[in-house]
């Protein structure tokens, strides 16, 4: 009995694990693989690369927003109501580096109206240039990165790759991915993202009954261990920032850097971690405000600056520590485009 | 390593079985055995790797001396220096900041201004508190005659960083596992065995990951926002914690008494149903029990147990109990956890010793629990301001009746773990309880392979065990 129990757990987890393996590459959802089973559709949960091939078909704009999901809130049709610009949204929730730098090279590239990149920086982004697997293996986005940058990225670990194929949310993905196939293949399926890049698929959701200080903390427990991970300001993400203001600045588009601002309890929270990693905060904001050029502007909303202008800690602001409202969103565009509208003022003198 | 990660469960273990049922010489066994443990804990770090190896070439050789020595005063010495370099280390990484704060605290040397402070930055070791209180423990009972030295180095080293129990124990004493590693046919594959290690190791991983891991998913950010909670979410709070440390804990201990069965090896029982208890005495004969028995053992007795004065053995009772609490950590906190105890053993005893009955029979299981679980606030809790807020939030009711610190993407599954988690709690049996003749049937064995499988579907990069950080 104890060699059949042996042998029936072997059999029951290989060969769910091979039922769960066969559903993953068979529909794909994140383009990772190549096999020869996996079915040819991009479903809206693929969102790098639904953002990317959109970036390739939209021509019209003039204005590309980068950056995580704190640009999210930086909605293309406010932009068009508030200031007539047409713009695109690539921002994309837990975005990396290279993947922002890829879209922007790609709508340089491809886009001859294109005039301005509202580029959102974070700190996070600095932690490491480790990327998604999902973006890392996916063919048209990395060979927008030229090479001697690309080698320089951290390959994501084997954990991380066998994660791709076994983990809750790779399954899950499948899942919904089969469900959307069906509907596809009815010949119903509508994508949800509008051509401008907005999608109802954001990764930035709230309960806003809920009071801001438990939001905070929450997404402050949640940035704990990444935010540990910060010893220095990763020199590759630097080359990469300094690359794309290379590129924008031989096509003549001009390089706009967002300083995103933190809610107060945020900032606090990891307060003593900034000043025990050689005051990082202070430094990241020195490295983005020093890329300031005639071509580059950096709109500077870091903490406590953004309490001066006017961002306070109130519910209206945020929807948690580092997500911010659409009145903050317009607090950050007005000066944008102030300082953009000065700057014509000044050269019509 | 951590036992709920792929490198573990499919690169680590499989490696290790393999080779070591397939070794044929003893000897070669026991440095697989050795070498593999020492990758095991090189993986978090490795340079504390010659830190074991520093208390393991250092308590054998006085092992070796202690044993050739009849002379009192010199076997004192030897004694002496085992434990002078054992707690010296740790309380070199776990203490010496603790004690420089709290030397700080208390002399006219504080200051407001962190700058002029001395500390350093110290990274605990994982699992320091763990082996050297299982090889300080072969040095004491060679000191008292009671167990023989070891004259293999390799099975000594072996037995002190075992990596099914090194970093979260049980504590193994050398008595109960040197013969089982000197035992040959231990290598060979035993169908029985290794089924119920399997049974076990699967049972342990989704105790850490169905449950554990998922309330904590819940409390871990509310309890950052303490000063927010509500009157119901601050006894969640406490409720999740009291679950989410006993399947975190016993869950580490199942996989390693599972993964010691798929090799042969016999570990001790750490708990048995501590919650099912009536009186903290009891709890504490259910609660990490090799801890427990460790420090009665070489602790409360050599203080003199019970075999002395009444105010004499009240006196050895909190001592015992306030170095417990220590051995946890580096923090007040734990002091006040391991005095509370203390103090509820001593009146327990108290009204036992007169034969009082304070509570009556229907209420000691939840009058204890209780008592447990005001006693995980602490232990949970950073600070004393923390825990004492904590409480406060708890038995002084505000009337509000809210559950916004609990994220609603979460919540369904915090309430899910800890309704299935307090019913495992008290109404079934634990692991050690398990009747093997009945479950080892190919029917348990797939459901098995499906709770596995949703266990490593769940697996975190970023999901260490509670005990671990002791």
């Amino acid at each position: 009995m104890e060699k059949k129990y042996t042998i029936s757990f072997f059999i029951a987890s290989l060969s769910l694990i091979a039922a769960l393996l066969f559903l993953v590459t068979w529909m794909n959802p994140s383009r990772i693989t190549n096999a020869p089973w996996s079915i040819d559709f991009i479903s809206d949960r693929n969102m790098p690369l639904k953002k990317f091939l959109l970036i390739q078909e939209n021509k019209d704009f003039t204005d590309l927003i980068v950056g995580s999901s704190t640009s999210e809130v930086f909605v293309p049709q406010n932009l068009k109501s508030l200031y007539g610009i047409e713009s695109y949204l690539g921002g994309i929730g837990g975005s990396k580096t290279p993947l922002r730098f890829a879209q922007i090279k790609l709508a340089v590239e491809t886009n001859p109206n294109l005039k301005r990149i509202l580029y959102t920086a974070d700190l996070f982004e600095f932690v490491s240039t480790e990327i998604e697997t999902n973006v890392y293996y996916q063919e048209n986005i990395m060979r927008e990165i030229p090479t001697d940058l690309r080698t320089k990225i951290k390959r994501p670990d084997w954990v991380s790759r066998v994660q791709d194929f076994i983990s809750y949310s790779s399954v899950e993905s499948s899942f919904k991915t089969l469900k959307d196939f069906k509907i596809f293949k009815s010949g119903k399926y509508q994508s949800q993202y509008l051509h401008d890049g907005t999608t109802s698929r954001s990764m930035v959701q709230f309960d806003h009954k809920e009071e801001i200080l438990p939001r905070v903390m929450r997404i402050a427990k949640s940035y704990e261990g990444q935010y540990k991970n910060i010893d220095q300001l990763d020199p590759v993400i630097m080359e990469f920032y300094h690359e794309m203001i290379k590129l924008t600045e031989r096509k003549g588009v001009q390089m706009v850097f967002i300083i995103t601002p933190w809610h107060s309890g945020f900032y606090k929270h990891f307060e003593a971690d900034f000043k025990k990693h050689n005051d990082i905060y202070n430094k990241w904001v020195e490295f983005i405000k020093s890329l300031k050029s005639p071509h580059v502007q950096v709109v500077d909303f870091s903490y406590p600056l953004s309490l001066k202008k006017g961002i306070g800690n109130e519910k209206e602001f945020w929807h948690d520590g580092i997500h911010f409202s659409p009145k903050t969103a317009e607090i950050m565009l007005n000066e944008v485009f102030r300082e953009d509208q000065d700057k014509s003022n000044g050269s019509n003198l | 390593m951590l036992f709920n990660s792929f490198e573990f469960i499919f690169v680590f273990l499989p490696i290790v079985l393999l080779l070591y049922f397939n070794i044929k010489s003893h000897r070669a066994r026991l440095y697989l055995l050795l070498i593999s443990s020492y990758i095991f804990y090189g993986y978090w770090n490795y340079k504390f790797v010659a830190l074991l190896l520093l208390t393991t070439v250092v308590d054998f050789y006085i092992g070796l001396a202690l044993h050739k020595r009849e002379d009192p005063a010199a076997r004192k010495r030897l004694l002496q220096f085992s434990v002078v370099v054992n707690l010296s280390i740790l309380g070199f990484f776990k203490y010496f900041n603790f004690f420089i704060d709290s030397f700080y605290s208390m002399t006219s040397l504080f200051t407001s201004d962190p700058s002029r402070m001395f500390f350093l930055e110290i990274v605990l070791p994982v699992g320091i508190s763990f082996y050297t209180f299982q090889s300080m423990s072969y040095i004491i009972d060679i000191y008292y005659k009671q167990t023989e030295p070891h004259k293999d180095f390799a099975a000594f080293a072996a037995y002190v960083a075992l990596f099914p129990q090194l970093v979260a124990g049980p504590i193994v004493r050398h008595s109960d596992l040197v013969y089982q590693l000197e035992d040959s046919s231990r290598g060979k594959f035993n169908w029985n065995n290794f089924s119920q290690g399997i049974h076990l190791f699967v049972v342990g991983l989704s105790k850490k990951i169905i449950i554990a891991d998922r309330i904590a998913l819940a409390i871990d950010p509310a309890l950052l926002n303490l000063s927010n909670l509500s009157t119901p979410e601050a006894w969640l709070c406490a409720l999740g914690y009291t679950a989410q440390l006993y399947f975190d804990f016993s869950g580490y201990s199942d996989m390693a008494v599972g993964l010691g069965k798929m090799m042969n090896f016999e570990f001790p029982q750490n708990f048995n149903s501590p919650y099912k208890s009536k009186s903290i005495t009891e709890f504490w004969q259910r609660w990490h029990m090799t801890l427990s028995t460790w420090l009665r053992d070489y602790l409360y007795i050599p203080l003199g147990g019970n075999k002395v004065s009444t105010l004499k053995t009240y006196r050895n009772l909190m001592i015992t109990m306030i170095l417990g609490g220590l051995w946890h950590g580096a923090n007040w906190v734990y002091v006040v956890w391991g005095t509370y105890h203390g103090v509820i053993l001593a009146i327990e005893r108290y009204f036992k010793n007169r034969k009082i009955k304070i509570i009556p029979a229907s209420l000691s299981l939840p009058f204890t629990f209780l008592l447990v679980m005001i006693g995980w606030v602490f232990f949970r809790a950073p600070n004393m301001t923390y825990a004492l807020e904590w409480l406060d939030k708890m038995f002084l009711p505000d009337y509000t009746w809210s559950f916004f610190n609990f994220s609603a993407k979460v919540r369904d599954r915090f309430i899910g773990a800890l309704v299935i988690g307090y019913f495992i709690i008290f109404y079934c049996k634990n692991t050690f309880e398990f009747d093997f003749k009945k479950i080892i049937v190919p029917r348990m064995a797939y459901l098995m392979g499906l709770l596995f499988i949703i266990c490593i579907l769940y697996f975190s990069k970023n999901s260490p065990f509670l005990y671990f950080q002791f």
